[in-house]
């Protein structure tokens, strides 16, 4: 793509980095390769009231089984589920994560009651350091969200993240986006959020939980 | 070289690989990173940025062509990563242009378009070989490399009156290239 243009024409006053510099994005990198993405380095907490919502949306889905393992929203900093079988898209397990790493599987939820067809490979996770979301389906998708668009109640058209393919980025927003499910999660504080499970038109491979439209 | 680090970043030492395109394109990317910027990010935001774009190659290797070379890719996706990280801040870009005024990649189309992406890369190739060398270079640098039209036009000894009119006509061009072939140019 436009390789013999990059081969030609240099950047105007490139930033030369240094070996030091080099080593730390080297080290920032291999611990984003190589940890959970539940056990990043940053404090995930200044976001947490941001990203408990999305938390508890899939938690919800664990049928209330946060509890089970004595998790609140304030300790979750990730939460994962991968569909037991690849193949079957039935039972996914759902895991939370606290800061420390440490994953419990919380409970299951049957993606066929959510009408979602074909998850194959599905892995979604949730948060990163800096309040954004990763939600990852399938080798080929990943869908990034980012919490503070996500509970922006500025408008009907907010931007709720990015589906990227490959080096495509495409915004996702409620234009795009079908709304499969809606439903209530009230968190441990008692406090209530209406939520919704949504997949993008024309992906009916990825499914993704969002704010519901007010 | 690049096709060759492609090619490497997808065998068992990959992460080695990778390791050794960050050394080398580090200072590319924290450019492209300024530029898209407007040179407003802090030096943390930079360093997060910077290995996001890594990451991001690294977690998409497979779908790399190893004839495409890695800069057009670590262009765009540090260009998504200022977007990602001004949008997350609620925030327009710093520079006197807006960020939402570089785009012209796929984050414009609809999400229906998708499976055309590649096709429509293909296509926008061709078109930009239809510009002139000026307008080419005008429009890639504006494009991937984030600069200014006024640095444009110092780097190609013109007025930056001239080098906006000539961004404006390539992207007329382009657009209509690409409605004449069937895309939508939203």
């Amino acid at each position: 793509m436009f390789d013999e243009f990059f081969d030609k024409c240099a950047l105007e006053d490139e930033v030369q980095t240094s070996p030091e510099f080099n080593d730390k994005i080297k080290e920032k990198l291999s611990k984003k390769l190589h940890t959970p993405a539940s056990v990043k380095e940053d404090n995930l907490m200044k976001h947490i009231n941001i990203a408990k919502t999305v938390i508890s949306a899939a938690a919800v889905a664990a049928l209330g089984a946060v509890s089970m393992i004595g998790a609140s929203a304030d300790n979750i900093s990730e939460l994962t589920y991968t569909p037991a079988d690849g193949k079957d898209l039935g039972s996914v397990a759902f895991q939370v994560s606290s800061e420390d790493g440490t994953l419990s599987e919380v409970g299951t939820v049957n993606l066929d009651d959510f009408n979602v067809k074909e998850v194959d490979d599905a892995v979604i996770r949730y948060v990163d350091a800096d309040g954004n979301s990763a939600t990852k389906i399938s080798k080929d998708f990943e869908v990034n969200y980012r919490a503070v668009t996500l509970t922006s109640d500025s408008g009907a058209n907010d931007i709720l993240g990015n589906l990227i393919i490959g080096d495509k980025v495409i915004e996702l927003t409620r234009d795009n986006l079908e709304v499969v499910e809606e439903f209530d999660y009230t968190l441990q504080d008692g406090v209530t959020n209406r939520l919704a499970l949504a997949k993008p038109k024309g992906f009916d491979n990825v499914a993704l939980v969002i704010p519901a439209d007010e | 070289m690049e096709n060759e680090l492609i090619a490497a970043l997808k065998s068992e030492d990959g992460e080695q690989a990778l390791y050794k395109i960050l050394e080398l394109f580090s200072g590319y990317v924290c450019t492209v990173l300024r530029n898209f910027s407007g040179g407003s990010l802090s030096a943390e935001d930079t360093e997060e940025l910077c290995s996001d774009v890594f990451r991001q190659l690294w977690f998409h290797r497979e779908n790399l062509r190893c004839d495409a070379g890695l800069k057009p890719y670590l262009s765009v996706c540090a260009k998504n990563a200022v977007k990602n990280r001004f949008r997350s801040l609620n925030s327009p870009a710093a520079g006197a242009e807006s960020i939402d005024d570089f785009d012209v990649l796929p984050s414009e189309l609809s999400i229906e378009r998708a499976a055309e992406l590649d096709e429509m890369m293909t296509e926008l190739q061709k078109a930009v070989k239809t510009l002139s060398a000026d307008e080419q270079e005008i429009f890639l640098r504006y494009f991937f490399y984030g600069e200014k039209t006024a640095a444009i036009a110092k780097i190609l000894g013109i007025n930056e009156n001239t080098a906006r009119s000539k961004l404006s006509r390539a992207r007329g061009k382009l657009k209509e290239f690409l409605i004449n072939r069937g895309y939508e140019y939203v």
